[in-house]
């Protein structure tokens, strides 16, 4: 059967690499017949965000990822709580981002064979 | 049933939240700044139960009588990965 495994990114996207590089590794498991999923938490919740934008101080972009996300359709969660908190208005429809509730995480982590925080 | 690790201490948002949404039947592992957790009652901050790898808590300067929680050796603490199926780390 499928393992299904969920990357957390917890830091924000600009000034980290680490929302790029949970995507990455998303990627990575298609080749393994593995379903990844991505979880953006926290300060992380703004890499959703129509207008975030690294490169204007020339950091590694968040639309490179764009192409794959859209050829594999790999699922982004992200906290209904976070957003509002971090003041998160109007999200890039690419990543199709479907919202959860805080008090939904911990059964939402337990779907998954592997949970991985990066 | 889950086996939950926490690297960070009580400082840190990410830990407590794995701690927050860990379930009765999980297994929490303390290891490396995570042990700082044990200092604390469990019933406190999770459901699950707790355990802290004894190497990282008596380097960190306390004595084993100091934890609040059962401390593992290295042996135990592989047994403890073993033994569960699902992973959040």
């Amino acid at each position: 059967m499928e393992k299904k495994v969920l990357f957390v990114a917890y830091q924000s996207p600009v000034g980290s690499v680490w929302p790029n590089e949970v995507f990455r590794t998303a990627f990575g498991m298609y080749g393994e017949d593995i379903e990844p999923a991505v979880l953006f938490l926290d300060e992380a919740c703004v890499t959703v965000s129509k207008n975030t934008k690294p490169e204007l101080l020339g950091l590694f972009p968040l639309t490179t990822c764009h192409r794959l996300i859209k050829r594999y359709g790999t699922p982004v969660y992200v906290v209904k709580e976070d957003l509002e908190r971090y003041n998160v208005k109007e999200m890039e429809e690419i990543f199709n981002p479907q919202i959860l509730s805080r008090v939904e995480l911990s059964d939402f982590l337990h779907q998954f064979d592997l949970v991985i925080f990066m | 049933m889950a086996l939950i690790l926490v690297k960070y201490g009580p400082s840190h948002p990410v830990a407590k939240l794995k701690l927050e949404t860990a379930k009765e039947e999980d297994r929490v592992l303390l290891i490396q700044n995570g042990v700082y957790w044990a200092l604390e009652d469990p019933s406190k901050y999770t459901k699950a139960r707790v355990y802290a790898t004894k190497g990282d808590f008596v380097a960190r300067g306390y004595g084993e009588e100091e934890s609040k929680v059962p401390l593992l050796d290295y042996p135990e603490v592989v047994d403890l990965i073993v033994e569960n199926e699902k992973f959040i780390g």
